[in-house]
């Protein structure tokens, strides 16, 4: 089974575009995770899905067949909302049962089916209780139980762990990555957390402003970022981004150089040998030394904040300012002091300036 | 939603709107005919109007004066329960104090109380006041369910505004009492506004208090309708005048405060 | 190690907790003082006028007073007036089965019509803000003015509707919507529809819209039809705040008075004799104030009872609702 959008473009009455022609598709059994800043779409692409929202045109195609118009309920899919959407008037247990109700299955089987689903999410306790007496933990779990219920083709989270503390998202986080792996059903999952979507997806889908940016693993994505603001939007502190110029098999930024003749096959083969271009560096890909070298840049240390085990600097130096994250610091590390860093020439990604593409 | 579906919920709300004025607007055609044209076998729809009813009966015929006793009351009960209940929805707004909800409740049943009920006794008590047919004694009698309109409505608008405000301005250097006149007063004003709009509407509306407590120097363009309409011969043309210009103005009231109307019908239950 | 002349820890915070008990004490007199002064003129005024009243009622009750009988200046006669309200006047009794019979039609059609069209105006939110003003204008109509352009439309030989009743086919020549005892409850009840159904629809539709979406959204996904997602998310959802408007209407419909008063009267003879209308004439026309007195209190008593249940609805109705807003 495959899910598809084909050149799908949403604009609500009020005038503001939601999705610009988005294209993507991907194949069953995946755990999707569509990635990206609040506003950008993410949640009206899932609802468009869904059939909660009928794109302004393109289409929606599940195994090739143009879904579209179709109401929700005959989409085969459930959905797990942001706010939960359990029905307030209705137990634990009629909230679960609700989806197998509607489609007439046997009482048998329905009570079945709602108690193997509960103890698959440890709700067996709680199944008399009403949603106004459940935490935000259980209620979202209700709400994955319910989705799970009738055994859907795909199952849509719209943002389930963000109304969860700290804590208990990482846990939830962990026990859907389980039912995934045990249901093997299609889970679309949309967040803009991106450590949720490098821990969930088997593929992340990145949207910006309406439209897709970059689709892939989370490797992918990390380590080969499809724009400036991939590499801007994805890592925790982000890529460093220095937009500066290529002079001579060198970038340059103020007072920052960065040699790139040393490895010229792999670097600048795909560079132009001149003009402005945006360099990106990941802060952990950064190499510090403690004296002065080949290709070796002195930048002063502004910040040292060390949350254990990772220890993040900012340097600065004329013109440019940097995040490196390292778990070994150099001894006697103050502000103020002076430390030279080098940049890995396979850790570099380079993008246009104007566009933002990727350059190599 | 199918075409046609959405089609026949236009029908049929237009046709909801039709019954609903349709009988006003029959009465507004009415203030303008003619007595040939009032009276037609067949009811007229195309006629050529006359403006004599207005004049007849409200200069001629003295009725002006019962408009003046209406707009007095209204504002005058509006005045009395807005003074009176304002500060009293602030305290079970903001103050704890024992019998609280209690106490409440008794501010909804005197909203509630049947007029039928109450104003024997109070008709004998305004005699003994030697308040008989006077404005002040309606605008007493109106304010039992305005004074409790104004508790029920305001105490919602004031626990709309976060109490944190009154402690902000406490700290400032206001005292309580300072703090409610100077910082959260002003704040609800848009509140007390649509209060006193509702006020205005009921004690204006208001027939029964009105009819046994002032039934004739003071009596109000409501109690002055039924006078006009006799067994025989009653003047349509000229009653529909009176009924005119009994309701447009609360017409116009009501569009005003439209976006708080529910929540002063429904005690505050339903925001709206 | 603290020094021995130090004051003891413990004892120095309870000095503290002591001197911040006394500030809060301070405060909360002045607080009390204040909340008194603010609550005293409101009660003042609603004891003076209403409790007053209400107990003079209740002694009245136990007297003979009438303005109509001579020698009847307020003697007591104990439970005499209960004994013949219970027992002896058919009047009353045929005005309750009356009153009865008005509230339970003209509420239950103005309950699931102002629903119904609630629902209507729901589904297009955008067009239902220009049109609910003019629904409203039946309600809005001082009450009076209601019956009398109802009496104009229903006059027996000119009136509007009249005509159109009868060119339909629906009324005969010869019956008249007022003057006939068998329709004129049933005309009363109409009018009361016209005149509260908006009522209905405009706290009905504000409900509505008030409602969360999730909710809906999550019935969708589930796979429910439009029937089922009615029955099982919409009406459970609004019953807090239907029950509400039910006994809202329910009491203001046991109070009618003003436009059964303009139309008929109670007539033609006592076909449409409400129980405020017998209150008003045992006290008004017959002037029997000490009977009226005890008339009066039975409506006083119903319409209180009535206003208890309506109390708990009203809070259901709010935290329900409150609940419904903050989960948007």
């Amino acid at each position: 089974m495959t899910v598809a959008f084909r050149n799908v473009t949403k604009t609500f009455a009020d005038g503001t575009t939601a999705l610009d022609s988005l294209d993507l598709s991907f194949a069953s059994g995946e755990l999707v995770v569509i990635l990206g800043p609040s506003g950008c779409g993410k949640s009206t692409a899932c609802r468009i899905l869904a059939g909660l929202e009928t794109p302004s045109s393109g289409t929606v195609e599940v195994d090739g067949k143009d879904v579209t118009n179709l109401p929700p309920r005959e989409r085969g899919m459930s959905m797990v909302f942001q706010s939960y959407a359990l029905y307030p008037h209705k137990t634990v247990f009629e909230n679960i049962a609700y989806p197998l109700r509607v489609r007439g299955t046997p009482k048998a089987e329905l009570v079945r089916a709602v108690h193997e689903v509960a103890a698959m999410l440890q709700l067996e306790r709680l199944l008399e209780r009403r949603p106004r007496q459940l935490s935000g933990g259980e209620a979202q779990r209700v709400a994955v139980a319910r989705a799970l219920v009738w055994k859907p083709q795909i199952c849509l989270m719209d943002e389930p762990l963000s109304n969860l503390d700290a804590l208990l998202r990482l846990k939830t986080r962990i026990e859907l990555k389980r039912l995934h792996a045990e249901l093997g059903q299609t889970f679309v999952f949309v967040t803009h957390d991106q450590e949720e979507a490098m821990s969930l997806g088997t593929r992340i889908a990145v949207l910006n402003r309406g439209a897709l940016v970059q689709f892939g693993t989370p490797q992918e994505i990390y380590h080969q970022p499809a724009t400036r603001f991939v590499a801007e939007f994805i890592g925790k502190p982000a890529s460093n981004t220095l937009e500066g110029e290529l002079v001579e098999g060198s970038f340059r930024c103020g007072a920052l150089v960065v040699p790139l003749r040393a490895d010229a096959a792999t670097v600048s083969a795909t560079l132009p040998a001149s003009g402005r271009v945006v360099l990106a560096i990941r802060p952990e890909a950064v190499r510090l030394h403690e004296v002065a070298g080949p290709g070796t840049v002195a930048m002063t240390v502004e910040v040292v904040d060390a949350v254990p085990p990772d220890t993040i600097l900012s340097l600065v130096c004329a013109g440019a300012s940097i995040l490196v994250r390292t778990q070994a610091p150099p001894a006697n590390l103050v502000v103020g002091a002076t430390v030279h860093v080098s940049f890995p020439l396979s850790a570099l990604s380079f993008f246009e300036l104007e566009s933002g593409a990727r350059l190599r | 939603m199918s075409r046609g579906w959405r089609g026949a919920a236009k029908a049929l709300v237009l046709a909801i709107i039709v019954v609903a004025l349709l009988p006003y607007v029959w009465l507004m055609l009415t203030s303008v005919k003619t007595r040939v044209d009032a009276l037609a076998d067949t009811p007229r729809w195309l006629f050529s109007p006359t403006s004599e009813h207005y004049p007849e009966v409200f200069f001629r015929k003295d009725y002006a004066p019962l408009v003046w006793n209406s707009v007095l009351v209204a504002v005058g009960s509006t005045v009395l329960s807005l003074a009176l209940g304002v500060p009293a929805a602030y305290a079970f707004a903001r103050l704890s104090f024992r019998g609280k909800e209690d106490l409440f409740f008794f501010f909804l049943t005197t909203r509630m109380a049947p007029a039928i009920s109450i104003v024997v006794p109070m008709f004998l008590l305004f005699n003994f006041l030697g308040l008989a047919d006077t404005r002040s004694a309606v605008i007493l009698a109106h304010s039992t369910f305005n004074l409790s309109l104004v508790v029920w409505m305001m105490r919602g608008f004031f626990e709309d505004i976060p109490p944190e405000v009154d402690e902000a301005a406490m700290l400032d250097g206001h005292t309580r009492a300072g703090a409610f006149a100077r910082v959260v007063l002003p704040l609800a004003a848009p509140g007390v506004a649509a209060t006193a709009v509702l006020c205005f509407i009921l004690s204006w509306n208001e027939f029964l208090y009105a009819f046994i407590l002032a039934a004739f120097e003071s009596r109000t363009v409501t109690v002055g309708i039924p006078g006009l309409v006799t067994p025989h011969g009653t003047l349509w043309g000229q009653v529909a005048a009176v009924a005119v210009v009994a309701t447009v103005p609360i017409l116009i009231f009501t569009a005003l405060v439209q976006r708080h109307l529910v929540r002063g019908l429904t005690f505050g239950a339903v925001k709206g | 190690m603290s020094s021995p002349r130090a004051p003891h820890p413990r004892s120095c915070l309870v000095g503290l907790a002591g001197l911040s008990g006394l500030a809060r004490l301070g405060s909360s007199l002045a607080e009390r003082g204040l909340g008194a002064a603010f609550l005293f003129p409101a009660v003042f005024l609603l004891l003076l006028l209403l409790v007053g009243p209400f107990l003079y009622t209740l002694y009245l009750g136990f007297t003979d007073l009438s303005y109509s009988t001579p020698g009847q200046d307020g003697n007591f006669i104990g439970l005499a007036n209960y004994r013949r309200l219970l027992f002896e006047d058919g009047v009353f009794w045929h005005s309750v089965a009356t009153t009865l019979r008005f509230v339970a039609a003209a509420v239950s059609v103005e309950m699931v019509l102002g629903f119904a069209i609630a629902m209507l105006l729901a589904a297009q939110v955008q067009r239902s803000r220009l049109i609910m003003p003019l629904v409203l204008v039946p309600m809005m109509l001082a009450p009076v003015a209601v019956g009398l352009l109802w009496k104009l439309v229903l006059q027996g030989d000119f009136g509007m509707v009249t005509y159109s009743l009868r060119a339909l086919g629906l009324l005969g020549a010869e019956t008249s919507p007022l003057g006939d005892p068998a329709l004129a409850l049933t005309t009363m009840v109409l009018v009361d529809i016209w005149q509260w159904t908006p009522f209905v629809v405009l706290v009905t539709l504000a409900g509505l819209l008030g409602l969360p979406r999730a909710p809906f959204e999550a019935a969708m996904m589930d796979g429910a039809s439009r029937r089922r997602i009615f029955f099982d998310v919409t009406l459970p959802l609004m019953r807090p705040i239907l029950a509400m408007v039910l006994l809202l209407r329910t009491i203001d419909a046991f109070k009618e008075f003003d436009k059964v008063f303009l139309m008929t009267g109670g007539g033609p003879g006592t076909s449409t004799e409400l129980l405020s209308i017998y209150v008003y004439r045992v006290n008004f026309r017959n002037w029997d104030l000490g009977y009226g007195a005890v008339c009066a209190f039975m409506i006083y008593l119903v319409v209180l009872l009535l206003c208890k249940v309506f109390y708990g609805a009203l809070s259901r109705a709010a935290t329900s609702h409150g609940r419904a807003g903050a989960a948007r």
